[in-house]
């Protein structure tokens, strides 16, 4: 192709201001996202971003590719159908962790166990942002939000984990602060065939960070960086110096068949499969 | 298995899915649930032949949501289910009706509430069919009696979903859905099957929601140089958020006009019997297949019965349904459920016609004598 | 041949009934008539009450049950209790002698299917052996139609048995 395609050929720049609170990463995800796409220089037509519902989920708002915003946690199903429709098609599901992991943590571990040839980005704030700051599924054990005023009586998910357990072909954790790290990880999960997630731990200045992170919207990204390791040097830690640490990086990146290479696979049309017509 | 020749017997669930296949459906997305099931297996066995594909989904909610999905991504899409799953699919319901998305939804009701007397026959899913999913909106439902009109009635949703870009819910019963009758597939080259309008103007000068002359928005698939951005949130012709008064008016109006204005064309019914008679049975699915025989045994004792069968339920026909209580000295509503059609027909009882419920709730294709009390007091 | 038959197979999950009825709706549209077909059975997978009913007419076909039928076969005390009071004094029932011991003397006819069973040596064609006998008594459909779709429903390897089993019924 000829022309070559910017970041704001995929960046509906008229649609500025972005509505995120000043501080909040979404908008550098964002940026990241539409940078990897002009990397890769997909055509924006063959790329669909499917979104939910939370501050992350106004995400399509933003964007110049095709676009579906739908229901709070249903954005990886619906993504499914727009992949089945279209294989050809790039399909984006961009979620928060509420999003992601409690209303629609029956979707994410189907499409990773399927392994739907789906990217999921999760911006991970670690609490539901747009609704006032109630603890959410990845919520840290006694953090305080709105809603666990005393601190928060579960642990939260580690969303990797739980992405390589269910079969996803790449997981990758980054946070707001490594953007170049972020740009790299989106990028090659684009071009991976199979179910690909990068979680990218977000500050939330606004709630949950002003509850649990001492300090300004400065230290908040600050905090990001010095609270994140790699994973051979967090597997050099000790245990008591591991609970102050994530790890980043690519964790997981493999090769297992997607859903619609083994599902095109199969030969049609075995008549003594089972349950022939009047088998009941 | 391939598409079945000559006179056949089949299964009701059988014929909704070749009615799908033929209509051009290409991608089912469902959860198992009895008594709808075999539509699922005819597909997953069927579909591939045909470039298409079955994806078992991890609920129904999951399930309407791909079939939404791939719709907006240009296949006909399709999925079938029962009373608990039909209530988990009443939130993405909403979005499909919002975003002008063409799909079709089979629900082959059983009796409820909750698990209920599964997996028995009911009909009473009609309310929940027009307002299970929240706020203002318009549907089509169609019912089928017979498993021909499981497959004709298959293909008209299909029809009506690619001409009106709404979902469209084909409104069976356990009775139909898994009853085996004699029939024959036509020549599927003999169908007359509707596909979505496209737009007409260069991608640059496309806008998503720009509706045509029946209130009806062009529609591109992703994948298209015509970008199109789907929400659900309140939007304008654009389809990226707008949250103005007058935005929300617009939409909410066009997508009530751009069916109700057309409920002429929509409606399907069937007269049946004398035209005049001291009483008519109004009906629909199952249960005016009933209808059918007691009025013979009516006439046996000397009451002259005739029927109004519903073929299409919403938009409701309130004028047929009118002309039909001017006509006639009393009228039976037959339904398997406690009143929810005689409400419908109360609300348009302008000639203040005496109405009677003959309900059947028992689990089972309604009875002829539930109809004939029914009948015996009206003339009383 | 009569023009119409509404005829209930009753019995128990795991004897053929569903796929017995639908046999017999195939003859009878190979036969030239509509059909309409309808079973119920329990939500386990085996055992359990378990019928099908079978309307035949050369008319549109409405009411899907049998209002009053002309022939019902009990292959359980269960189904010939269901049954017994309910049919008019033209039905016939027939009924498992095993099963059966006092009939209540309407039409009936009791037949020992153990013992023909036993007889053929293979348990698994109770189906084809009660159409078998169920055609002896009523020309419900003619016998080539039958035997056709009975071809068309057996698995190649069980055919000739379920065939046999099929003419010792109908006492061939």
């Amino acid at each position: 192709m000829a022309v070559n395609l910017g970041y704001r050929e995929y960046f509906k720049s008229d649609a500025m201001p972005l509505m995120w609170c000043s501080g909040c990463g979404n908008g550098i995800i964002l940026r990241a996202i539409t940078e990897s796409l002009s990397d890769l220089q997909l055509p924006p037509h063959q790329v669909v971003v499917s979104t939910g519902i939370g501050c992350w989920g106004k995400a399509d708002d933003y964007m110049k590719t095709h676009a579906f915003h739908g229901s709070h946690g249903r954005a990886l199903a619906f993504g499914t159908g727009i992949k089945l429709g279209n294989p050809d098609l790039h399909v984006i599901a961009l979620m928060g962790d509420g999003d992601a992991l409690a209303i629609g943590g029956n979707h994410f571990i189907h499409a990773a166990r399927r392994n739907m040839d789906v990217t999921a980005i999760i911006s991970n704030n670690f609490n539901y942002g747009m609704t006032g700051g109630q603890y959410s599924p990845t919520t840290p054990l006694s953090s305080k939000t709105t809603t666990s005023p005393m601190g928060v009586a579960e642990p939260g998910f580690d969303v990797c984990a739980l992405s390589e357990i269910c079969g996803a072909n790449y997981v990758a954790r980054t946070t707001a602060y490594h953007v170049t790290q972020m740009k790299k990880f989106i990028t090659a999960a684009l071009q991976k065939k199979g179910f690909s997630v990068v979680e990218v731990i977000n500050t939330c200045p606004t709630h949950f960070g002003k509850r649990n992170i001492p300090g300004d919207t400065a230290s908040m990204m600050k905090h990001l960086k010095d609270t994140t390791v790699s994973k051979t040097r967090y597997d050099k830690l000790n245990d008591e110096e591991k609970h102050n640490y994530m790890v980043t990086g690519e964790l997981v990146n493999r090769q297992r068949p997607d859903f619609l290479n083994v599902y095109k696979g199969y030969k049609p049309g075995d008549p003594e499969a089972a349950g022939g017509e009047g088998q009941k | 298995m391939s598409r079945p020749e000559g006179i056949q017997l089949m299964e009701g669930n059988h014929a909704c899915a070749w009615g799908a296949i033929d209509a051009g459906a290409r991608i089912f997305a469902g959860y198992p649930i009895t008594p709808s099931s075999e539509i699922a297996e005819v597909c997953a066995r069927e579909l591939p032949a045909y470039g298409g594909i079955y994806i078992q989904m991890e609920d129904e909610i999951g399930s309407i949501a791909a079939v939404i999905g791939a719709s907006l991504s240009g296949k006909k899409s399709f999925t079938a289910t029962s009373g608990p799953g039909f209530s988990l699919m009443q939130e993405n319901l909403g979005v499909g009706i919002y975003q002008e998305v063409p799909c079709v939804i089979v629900n082959i009701q059983r009796v409820g509430p909750a698990t209920g007397l599964a997996t028995k026959p009911a009909q009473a899913d009609i309310m929940q069919a027009r307002w299970g999913t929240h706020g203002d909106h318009s549907i089509i439902a169609l019912a089928p009696a017979t498993v021909e009109e499981m497959y004709y009635l298959t293909i008209r949703a299909f029809n009506l979903s690619e001409r009106f870009r709404i979902p469209v819910i084909l409104l069976g019963d356990q009775v139909i859905g898994q009853l085996y009758e004699n029939i024959k597939l036509p020549d599927p080259e003999s169908l007359e099957i509707v596909e979505r309008k496209k737009p007409v103007v260069t991608p640059e000068e496309f806008y998503p929601y720009q509706p045509d002359e029946n209130g009806v928005p062009p529609m591109a698939a992703y994948g298209d140089r015509h970008i199109v951005h789907a929400s659900s949130t309140c939007h304008d012709l654009t389809g990226f958020s707008n949250f103005k008064a007058q935005t929300n008016r617009a939409l909410l109006t066009r997508l009530k006009d751009k069916i109700y204005n057309y409920t002429d064309e929509i409606t399907d019914v069937e007269h049946f019997g004398p035209d005049d008679a001291e009483v008519t049975l109004i009906s629909f699915g199952a249960s005016s297949r009933v209808c059918k025989y007691v009025v013979g045994e009516a006439e046996k004792e000397g009451i002259r019965v005739n029927l109004l069968r519903l073929i299409s339920i919403w938009p409701f026909p309130d004028q047929v349904v009118q002309e039909a209580l001017g006509k006639t000295g009393a009228v039976v509503v037959a339904e398997m459920n406690q009143g929810q059609l005689t409400g419908e027909v109360n609300r348009v009882n302008v000639t203040n016609t005496p109405v009677h419920l003959a309900s059947g709730i028992d689990g089972e294709l309604i009875s002829p004598d539930i109809i004939m009390t029914g009948i015996r007091e009206a003339v009383k | 041949m009569k023009k119409s038959w509404q005829v209930v197979l009753a019995g128990e999950g795991g004897q053929g009934l569903i796929l017995a009825g639908r046999i017999l709706s195939e003859a009878a549209i190979m036969d030239g008539n509509n059909v309409s077909l309808t079973s119920s059975y329990g939500i386990a997978a085996r055992g359990g009450y378990s019928e099908a009913q079978v309307v035949i007419s050369e008319k549109e076909l409405y009411y899907p049950r049998c209002a009053s039928p002309d022939l019902v076969l009990a292959l359980t005390r269960e189904a010939y209790d269901r049954y017994v009071d309910f049919v008019n004094n033209n039905c016939l029932i027939i009924y498992d002698s095993n099963e059966i011991s006092k009939p209540k003397g309407k039409q009936e006819v009791g037949y020992d299917f153990k013992d023909a069973l036993l007889t053929l040596g293979n348990l698994k064609v109770i189906n084809s052996l009660f159409l078998g006998v169920v055609l002896k008594n009523c020309e419900i459909v003619s016998r080539e139609s039958i035997i056709s779709a009975l071809k068309k429903n057996m698995p190649p390897k069980i055919l000739d048995i379920n065939l046999k089993a099929f003419n010792y019924g109908l006492g061939a």
